[in-house]
Order: structure tokens, then C-alpha cells, then sequence
């Protein structure tokens, strides 16, 4: 029962970029991201991270090195007894000292929000979801990988910790330079925070987009993309308002400065 | 991942021929009696003949060649070595007579295996041995259990593949011939393994008891089975089956 | 590994270990039942890895000693209901493993989950779960003739081999037993703390 996950797909993620892969279930999101971090080969083309293809045995080690992945499910990634021990997984082989790794590992996890102390013994098994999905981030980041390829890391989360999360990987976009790519299918979380949207359909890629030409998209009927309730307000502000609306403004905090803006100077007009 | 479907684990090839449409029961019949007549006869004849009568059966099934081959890979080597051993003690025409057995019994356990589809056979086996209730066994049960299995087995491949992948990712592994990081490497590997099996289990358990699951309680069942014309064929065959090699004896 | 050994002889009691995995599963019907089914259906897809899985999944084989243990470790009775499940289902899947299957690693873990829940000391598991290897095999190689052990091994009985087979089988079962110690070790503490359900529902909403 073999299916062609992913077909025809030609294009590169430049560093630091942010870049969200989205496409309806079953569009072959999940094995674009696993070819990309080397999981798995194709079976035709090629799949280069930093100019060394994916194939090749003798740079492996270079581009696990490059390259973290974080799985979908926690439960697939943590399997040490602590936590300390699961983030330090990925370094066991790196011949650090025990001190250079614990300095690390405290990095980590204080990057991602888990307070060092408190978590360093207790067995993952044992935790939130939330908490779990901050491990395994932390085991992933330990190893300073230059891209990190996350799939579907807020699912299942509340909105809070999911918005906390998609912080963090903003933050660390930012901070460390990494470049980061994100399988969703949250429209809203990717229009919040990526530089960069790549559209699968039924392992096609029908659409690369900046933020700002969602409407592109949104517009035809054979993707399921729902306009979210930011969309559908800004597609009401437009009526109102046409040719006003910039369409860089695709996100909250930019169309709420707007309105301000704009609210604020009606104030001032007599 | 979902390259391996609910089925392509199992041997089981979805198709139309006559033995599609056959009763498992019938097929269990013939086979067991095919089997016995098999290993019980003697002379180079007869095992030609019923190695005929499965290719016949073959033929009638409309599954592909490398269906079977794929099948017969697994035992080339068992063959191959069985052969030696035979021709080395008995000689040739005990080897031959040997082999043509095996590959027979082989090509017959595919049939069945290929014809029906595991609900089928379920529903044959628990009604097979619903007469062993009066003994204690608890068939219902049983049959629970396989269905859950059946059902099973390709989600937790997939969870067994994704904690491969990740470890691999995470780390490379030692060396294959240092033992003691060989274990920890297993263990790592089956400890969340386990884990989330033992957590779904409690998640299916709790399922099931709210939609009144008590073990060993009267079932109903979807595919109901009913002998046909096909059957009472199939199972008249199988009766005169062993009179094949009383002839040749 | 070696210097490890005294200490863990006094942590690892078996008894106790295996005491709280019985307590929790066993106590429901359905919940064993199912996971039963769990167990048998993780064995069977060990043990027939080599046929399906890209790459090296033959060595995963030995692995399907792991669920027949702890299976047995519930009640040997659910211990062999595991076992039995996982023949049939080889049989659906890779019947080329039945040959291997029932007589050694199913035995093995069958063996020892019956022996560490009943023994008090490690030499008790590795002799008993040695010996039942040991029948495993000879049963295979010297009453149906197959040399599951490759062609150089005689078919024939003969006190040397016999012997280095034995040996054979209390090296494998002494590693297995450390295994499976170690594992219910980690379970033990992972999943039998009453912790683990009410964190479940933590941070975790539908959307």
C-alpha cells in the first residue's frame, strides 16, 4: 500500500528564516520535514543542509549536528529516567566535561522555561504534556543545531503555554540565529510568527508566501484554509475602509497599532 | 508515517477468486486434512500430486508469483539445507519427495493466510473453538484479544519507528559489539515503548467499560458466516483428499 | 557494568518489582485483557521486524523476550496467553519465525518472568531461565531436526555441543536477566507512581 507522500518539491530555506509549512492532513507536511532533517531519504532529487546532501555517510554526523528535530509526540523523544539525563542525550558522544555539560543542559532548560532545580531528576514520563514538549525542545536545542525542523509542537497545548511556546522559538530565532521551521497547521499561530509560509496539497507544493499574500491562498477553494477571526476582521476593516488597509498588516499587534493609530488621531480631528 | 496501512502486515491480500469466498471454516478443514495427508504419505507420487493440487488451488486464487516467492524466500534457506541433509543420507528421490512437501504445505498455509482477511479468520477460529467453553478456555476473550492486536500492531510499528528515528537523530549509536551500551540502548528503546502501551492500555480499557465491555460476556459479531454451495464443496474435497495416496500406496 | 553488580543485587529485590506492575494492571479485567493484547501484538512485531523493517530489523528480534516477560509477570497464566497470541499472530504475519519463536525467545521470557516473580535471587532466575533455553533449543535442533542454529551445528546429540550450548544459554539468560530487571526498574518508577494520571490533563486542552 505504498503512496507517494511528497512529490515536486523545489525550494530552500535561507538562514534565520522562519518558516511555517502548512497544508491539510495527509498533504506529506510530516515527511517533508522528516526529509529535511534527514530522517529518511527520497527516493529521487536531493535534500542538501548547507550544500552537503542528506545521503552522504561520510558528513552524517556533521549535519545531525546541524540539524534537531522534534517530534510530534513527546512521548516518542523522552526516554531517559530524568530529565537531566534525556537533554543530554544528543551530547553523550561530544566529549565535553560533566561540568561543561551540566552548564549546557542548565541553558537549555532555562531557555525553555523549565527551572533547572526543579526539574533535573524528575522522570519525563511523569509530566505535562506542556512540560514534556519543553524537554524535548530542550534536548533538540542542546546540541546548538543551526535549523530546527519542529513538528506540529503546539498541538495539544493551551493557548497560553502554546502562545509562550511559539515565543520562545521567535526568541530563539532571533537570539541564536537559528533557522526555524515549523510543520502546522495553525494558520493564526503562522501568520503571527513566521517570515514564511509553504503550502503542501497532497504532497504538492502549491504555495510559498510571505505572511502578508495569505489572501492568495485563502482564496482558493481547493485549500483548506480557514480565514481566521484576525482575517475576517481585517476583510470587514477593508470594506470599510478600502485601500487603507496595508496589507502588511497580517499581524496582532501591527493592525492593533493601526486601529490605535488611526482611533487616536480621529480624537484629534475636530 | 502511515506507509504501512492496517493490513499490509498481515498476509492478507484482498481479491475476488473462488477461494476469497470460501468459509474460513471450510478452508481450515481442507487444510488440516490436506496437511495430515500430506506429511503421512510416502511414495514420490503422491506428493507430486498434491503438490498439483496447490498449485491448482494457486491458480484459482489469482494471486500474483511474487506473492509467493516473497513467501518461499523466508524458507529458501530451510530448503536449501533440508535438501543437503536428504541427499546426503536418503538420496535424491527422498529429498525431492521431502521438498516437494514443504514447498506444498507452505503454498497451502499461504493460500489461507492470503484469502481471508483476519476478521474472517477470527470469526472462523472462535467459532471453531467454541466447543472448548465447556473446558474453561475463554474463546470470547481470546477472540478480544486478537481482534485488539490485529488492530494494533501497525500503530505500535509506527510508535516503535518514531522512537528509532529519534534516537537516531538525536545521537549515533556505539558500536554494535559493545555489549553493555547494546543493553542500554535496548532498554532505552522498550522503556518508552512499554510505557505507552501500558498507558493506552488503561485509556482502551476505560473505552471500552463505558461502552459496557465485560470480559467473557456474549458478543455479537459484524461478519456473520454462512456455509454455502462453495463450502460443502471445498469440504467434500477435503474428505477425499487422503484417498489420493491410498491409491499410490 | 561488572562493578555494578553488588549494589544493584540488594536494590533490584525481583519480588518487589514485580509485586506493583501485578498490583496495578491485574486488578482489571478489561485493563489486562488489553494490555495482554498489547504485549502479544508488541512481541509478534518484534520478533517479525527483520521481514518489514528497512534496515537493520532483524536485531530487533530478540527484543520480543522483553513483553513475554512482563506478561508473565502479571500471572503466568496471562504470560502465556501473551505467548500464544504472539504464535498466532507470527503465524499471520512471518511464519518463518515460528520455528524460532516458541522454543527461545518466547520460552526465555516466559521463563523468566515466571521465575522472577517467584525467586528471591538472581542465580535461581538465570539457572532456571537457562535451562528452559536450553530445552528450547534442543528440542528444535534434536527432536525436529532444524538447525536453527545454523548448518555447522550437528543435528545429532553430542555431549560437547550440548555443553557449549548450555553455556550458550546461561550467558543469554544472565544478560536477559539484567535486562529485564533494569527494565522493570525504570518502569517502576515511570509508570507506577500514582502521579501519572492526573498530570496527564495538565496544560493539555482541546483546541
Amino acid at each position: 500500500m505504498e503512496r507517494k507522500a511528497v512529490g515536486g518539491i523545489t525550494f530552500s530555506i535561507p538562514d534565520g528564516q522562519f518558516a511555517a509549512i502548512m497544508g491539510p492532513s495527509g498533504s506529506g507536511k510530516t515527511t517533508l520535514g522528516q526529509l529535511g532533517a534527514g530522517l529518511f531519504m527520497p527516493e529521487t532529487g536531493h535534500v542538501y543542509v548547507d550544500n552537503t546532501p542528506t545521503n552522504s555517510r561520510k558528513f552524517r554526523s556533521e549535519i545531525s549536528n546541524k540539524v534537531a528535530y522534534v517530534f510530534q509526540f513527546p512521548e516518542h523523544q523522552l526516554f531517559e529516567e530524568t530529565v537531566f539525563r534525556d537533554i543530554r542525550y544528543g551530547l553523550r558522544r561530544k566529549k565535553y566535561s560533566e561540568l561543561d555539560i551540566t552548564e549546557k543542559v542548565k541553558d537549555a532548560m532555562e531557555c525553555v522555561g523549565l527551572s533547572f532545580e526543579a526539574y533535573k531528576d524528575r522522570s519525563p514520563f511523569q509530566l505535562s504534556g506542556g512540560e514534556q514538549r519543553r524537554v524535548a525542545l530542550a534536548g533538540a536545542i542542546v546540541l546548538e543545531p543551526k535549523i530546527l525542523i519542529l513538528d506540529e509542537p503546539t498541538s495539544g497545548l493551551d493557548p497560553l503555554t502554546r502562545g509562550k511556546f511559539l515565543a520562545l522559538l521567535s526568541t530563539l530565532q532571533r537570539t541564536k540565529h537559528m533557522t526555524i521551521v515549523c510543520i502546522t497547521h495553525h494558520l493564526q499561530d503562522a501568520l503571527e510568527y513566521a517570515d514564511r509560509l509553504v503550502i503542501l496539497n497532497n504532497g504538492r507544493l502549491v504555495y510559498d508566501l510571505k505572511p502578508a499574500e495569505i489572501r492568495y491562498a485563502l482564496e482558493d477553494p481547493a485549500i483548506a484554509l480557514v480565514p481566521t477571526p484576525l482575517l475576517r476582521f481585517r476583510k470587514e476593516l477593508e470594506f470599510f475602509f478600502p485601500g487603507k488597509i496595508d496589507s502588511e498588516l497580517i499581524q496582532e499587534n501591527k493592525l492593533l497599532a493601526f486601529i490605535t493609530d488611526r482611533l487616536m488621531r480621529i480624537g484629534d480631528e475636530p | 508515517m502511515s506507509s504501512f496501512g492496517a493490513l499490509s502486515t498481515l498476509q492478507y491480500v484482498p481479491g475476488d477468486s473462488f477461494l476469497h469466498r470460501v468459509d474460513p471454516r471450510s478452508k481450515y478443514g481442507f487444510v488440516a486434512s490436506y496437511s495430515i495427508s500430506l506429511v503421512s504419505s510416502h511414495s514420490l507420487t503422491a506428493s507430486l500430486i498434491y503438490t498439483l493440487v496447490a498449485l491448482f488451488l494457486f491458480l484459482l486464487s489469482k494471486l500474483s508469483l511474487i506473492l509467493l516467492w516473497e513467501n518461499l524466500r523466508a524458507f529458501f534457506v530451510v530448503i536449501l539445507i533440508l535438501n543437503y541433509f536428504q541427499v546426503a543420507l536418503n538420496g535424491i528421490e527422498a529429498a525431492a519427495q521431502i521438498t516437494l512437501k514443504l514447498i506444498s504445505f507452505i503454498l497451502m498455509v499461504m493460500l489461507l493466510l492470503s484469502t481471508t482477511p483476519p476478521e474472517k479468520q477470527m470469526e472462523g477460529l472462535r467459532k471453531l473453538l467454541s466447543p472448548l467453553r465447556r473446558l474453561g478456555v475463554k474463546t470470547e476473550s481470546c477472540a478480544v484479544m486478537f481482534t485488539i492486536a490485529v488492530i494494533y500492531l501497525p500503530l505500535l510499528m509506527e510508535d516503535l519507528m518514531r522512537m528509532m528515528q529519534a534516537q537516531r537523530i538525536r545521537g549515533p549509536r556505539y558500536g554494535r559489539w559493545n555489549l553493555a551500551w547494546r543493553g542500554r540502548d535496548m532498554i532505552s528503546l522498550l522503556t518508552p515503548l512499554l510505557l505507552t502501551i501500558f498507558r493506552r492500555a488503561e485509556r482502551l480499557s476505560d473505552a471500552m467499560e463505558s461502552r459496557c465491555f465485560l470480559p467473557g460476556s456474549e458478543r455479537t459479531v459484524f461478519y456473520q458466516l454462512k456455509l454455502d454451495r462453495r463450502d460443502i464443496i471445498v469440504l467434500i474435497l477435503a474428505l477425499l483428499i487422503p484417498f489420493i495416496q491410498f491409491n499410490f500406496e | 557494568m561488572r562493578g555494578q553488580f553488588p549494589k544493584y543485587r540488594d536494590k533490584l529485590s525481583p519480588r518487589t518489582e514485580s509485586a506493583s506492575l501485578k498490583a496495578r494492571v491485574g486488578a482489571n479485567q478489561t485493563k489486562t485483557l488489553v494490555t495482554i493484547a498489547f504485549l502479544g501484538a508488541l512481541t509478534a512485531l518484534f520478533q517479525s521486524a527483520g521481514g518489514f523493517l528497512p534496515g537493520p530489523g532483524y536485531l530487533l528480534s530478540p527484543l520480543s523476550t522483553a513483553p513475554v516477560v512482563l506478561a508473565a509477570l502479571i500471572s503466568l497464566r496471562s504470560g502465556f496467553t501473551a505467548y500464544a497470541l504472539s504464535i498466532v499472530l507470527l503465524l499471520l504475519i512471518q511464519p518463518s519465525e515460528l520455528i524460532v519463536f516458541p522454543f527461545t525467545t518466547g520460552l526465555l521470557g516466559l521463563a523468566l518472568g515466571f521465575s522472577i516473580a517467584r525467586s528471591k535471587n538472581r542465580i535461581q532466575i538465570i539457572l532456571f531461565s537457562a535451562l528452559a533455553l536450553w530445552a528450547g533449543i534442543a528440542l528444535v535442533l534434536y527432536a525436529f531436526r532444524f538447525p536453527l542454529l545454523g548448518p555447522s551445528v550437528a543435528l545429532r546429540f553430542d555431549i560437547a555441543t550440548a555443553t557449549y550450548i548450555f553455556l550458550f544459554s546461561l550467558l543469554y539468560s544472565a544478560i536477559w536477566t539484567e535486562i529485564s530487571l533494569r527494565l522493570l526498574a525504570r518502569l517502576r518508577k515511570s509508570v507506577l507512581s500514582p502521579q501519572i494520571r492526573p498530570l496527564l490533563k495538565n496544560g493539555e486542552d482541546d483546541e
